[in-house]
């Protein structure tokens, strides 16, 4: 009966009740969004980098290594020779070793150069390996395996041809004109930075970067059925897997410690901490905000409900003559501020829900962002926890003042 | 204490009316705001029987509103006791008192007796909801009662602030006594009637307490309204509160 005296109250100040509600959708939805998003970050960061024992690059911080080599954000500083890869691609303790070389581009999708290795031993998410959708891994000097995000955006197909251009814009004016790339596998997406990548051989990112003279000879040998021999002098950096993380330590000092030329390896696991730490304080500048916004709403509804309480106060009397305590009409105002506090957590929860499922395709396609649509998780119980108890410590203004009124007041109904 | 012979229920609320037993029973009544040491009303003893039909006149000022608090149970009195169907009423737990009002005590004010936003029949509904009674059953008690009432069934499914102020005073009786009450208080109920209406009003209503029996209570400030009552009251001759000082 009292539920639904509390809204049929409610619907009585439609005007009001739905401004209020409004406010709290908004509100509520925000921080819901936020927690979620930040959830989100981390996991898809996360699961970008798995398998990974050691990124080794040229000096410089470990958070900007870990970004170039594997996020494709922002540059390197400086090349790291091929010397030195194959220096510690041989170590006993190496499994494997994948070599990458950056700093082209095609269309505004990053180019990365590599060896057949990075098919086999890179890994994704939850130790998943990548996979061919399409085609197979390179062969010649200028094959190209694509992500899948630039296949499909760019709308490429097994077999065309795509010139890579220089530097890393979206807009170019050095392009690779004469050394165009034949499109030979096309990668199932991922979800991670891997979609975006246009993937050629170590032999194609040096042709390249050839004079016109030595490509039209390579072009040559290649038409004549020979394989000229390319030799790679520099990479950018590269992701090694070992045989025992017991040994991940000592290599990490080693190649630290290396004496032909400066190198930083780092533990992928490390420098991820180092960058949440980073975006820790956004993160959090970002939940107090939305917590202050729920609050500042959350004062609405307490105001809304304040200032329908006079003339209420007929009401209140009937209440009283009808036989309902100071503690019902307490709980009364209660119900009216929880209902609106719980309807505007539903709504909210729904439309971000059904906006996430809508927008996926496009935040992936336009951003490279892979937000998860489900929301349903203990994060939002305990969100939504949150709303109601902090509704039911606003509601306890309006609540108490009602409650006084109905103690002393009684049957006065003025 | 477990094999204590059971007692006989001395509270039970239903019990016939017999010669000894009083409706309403004031006692050395003192009542005054917390934050004021004035008294707004001192009554030294005022009785009225079981199916007694009061006509309690009273000027406004006169001490009305607080002394029909007090008989309702929604002000507790700073001394005395009020004592309502032989309990000791105001010594009571407000809790206690709350339900004693909703099983036993009908009201009926001056006017805005119903919450506007509710159906004719929730208004009844929640009346009954206080006194611990649901289901069909209210359903069928409000319509005989709106029979008795003359009031059209249909007013049922009807906002309440969309009846007349007449309809809504006889909605407001029914449901008064829609728990049947022992005791009915009604303030003022056709102050806000035209003359034609107040009749009407008042022959529907002492048609009503003829069926029922119940003790009537009838607080107003018109004594042409008095015909219609065996016993009548002043309230300024009832309360002692500030004799002494003039």
């Amino acid at each position: 009966m009292m539920w639904e005296v509390a809204l049929k109250s409610l619907l009585n100040r439609k005007m009001s009740v739905f401004l209020t509600l409004m406010s709290l959708i908004v509100s509520v939805g925000l921080l819901i969004s936020v927690e979620h998003m930040r959830e989100q970050a981390k996991e898809s960061f996360s699961r970008t980098v798995s398998g990974a024992d050691l990124i080794v690059g040229a000096r410089t911080g470990q958070l900007n290594l870990l970004l170039y080599s594997v996020f494709r954000m922002g540059n390197a500083t400086n090349n790291i020779s091929w010397q030195s890869y194959q220096e510690f691609a041989g170590n006993k303790a190496t499994k494997w070793a994948i070599p990458i070389s950056l700093g082209d581009s095609h269309r505004g999708y990053r180019v990365m150069g590599t060896t057949n290795d990075y098919f086999e031993h890179f890994r994704y998410g939850d130790k998943r390996p990548l996979n061919l959708q399409q085609g197979d891994a390179f062969n010649g000097i200028f094959d190209t395996v694509l992500g899948a995000e630039v296949a499909r955006k760019l709308g490429y197909k097994l077999g065309d041809s795509l010139v890579l251009a220089h530097g890393v814009g979206n807009v170019s004016f050095a392009n690779h004109d004469n050394a165009p790339f034949k499109v030979t596998g096309i990668l199932a997406p991922t979800g991670t930075p891997v979609d975006q990548t246009v993937h050629v051989s170590l032999a194609g990112i040096e042709a390249v970067h050839m004079s016109p003279t030595q490509i039209r000879a390579i072009k040559a040998a290649i038409e004549s059925g020979e394989t000229p021999e390319i030799k790679t002098k520099n990479i950018t950096a590269f992701v090694m897997g070992l045989n025992s993380k017991i040994q991940t330590f000592r290599l990490l000092r080693s190649i630290n410690e290396y004496k032909g030329e400066p190198l930083l390896a780092i533990l992928p696991g490390v420098a991820l901490v180092e960058l949440w730490q980073m975006l820790g304080m956004v993160e959090n500048l970002l939940r107090v905000i939305s917590v202050l916004i729920l609050v500042s709403s959350l004062f609405g509804l307490s105001t809304m409900m304040l200032a329908s309480m006079r003339e209420r106060y007929r009401e209140l009397a009937v209440l009283r003559a009808v036989g309902a305590g100071p503690v019902t009409i307490f709980m009364l105002i209660q119900l009216e501020a929880l209902i609106v506090s719980l309807v505007a957590c539903a709504v909210a929860t729904i439309l971000i829900f059904t906006g996430l499922t809508l927008a996926s395709g496009w935040l992936s396609g336009s951003y490279g962002l892979f937000i998860d649509s489900n929301i349903f998780s203990l994060d939002l119980l305990s969100i939504v926890g949150i709303v109601i108890g902090a509704t039911f410590l606003v509601g306890l203004i309006p609540a108490i003042g009602a409650y006084k009124r109905a103690l002393h007041a009684g049957l006065t109904a003025s | 204490m477990k094999n204590r012979p059971p007692q006989p229920k001395v509270n039970s609320m239903t019990q016939t009316a017999s010669p000894d037993k009083l409706a309403i029973d004031i006692r050395d009544l003192k009542f005054a705001y917390p934050n004021s040491n004035e008294d707004l009303l001192q009554i030294d003893r005022w009785q009225v029987k079981p199916g007694q039909r009061v006509f309690l006149f009273g000027e406004s000022g006169s001490g009305k509103s607080t002394l029909l608090n007090l008989l309702s149970g929604t002000l507790p009195p700073s001394e005395g006791e009020v004592q309502i169907l032989n309990q000791p009423f105001s010594r009571l737990s407000s809790r206690k008192r709350d339900k004693i009002r909703a099983k036993h005590i009908g009201v009926v004010f001056q006017q805005f007796n119903l919450i506007a936003y509710l159906s004719v029949l929730d208004n009844v509904r929640v009346a009954a909801h206080f006194a611990g009674s649901h289901g069909e059953d209210i359903i069928i008690r409000t319509k005989r009662l709106f029979e008795q009432l003359h009031l059209s069934e249909l007013l049922l499914s009807k906002r309440a602030d969309e009846l007349s102020v007449g309809q809504q005073q006889r909605v407001a009786i029914a449901r008064a006594l829609i728990n049947e009450p022992e005791i009915l208080i009604v303030d003022e109920p056709t102050s806000a009637l035209d003359a034609n209406a107040r009749d009407g009003f008042m022959s529907l209503l002492m048609e009503c307490c003829d069926q029922t029996n119940n003790t009537l209570i009838f607080v107003s400030h018109d004594e042409q309204l008095g015909q219609y009552f065996d016993c009548h009251q002043s309230i300024g001759s009832l309360n002692l509160a500030g004799r002494q000082s003039s």
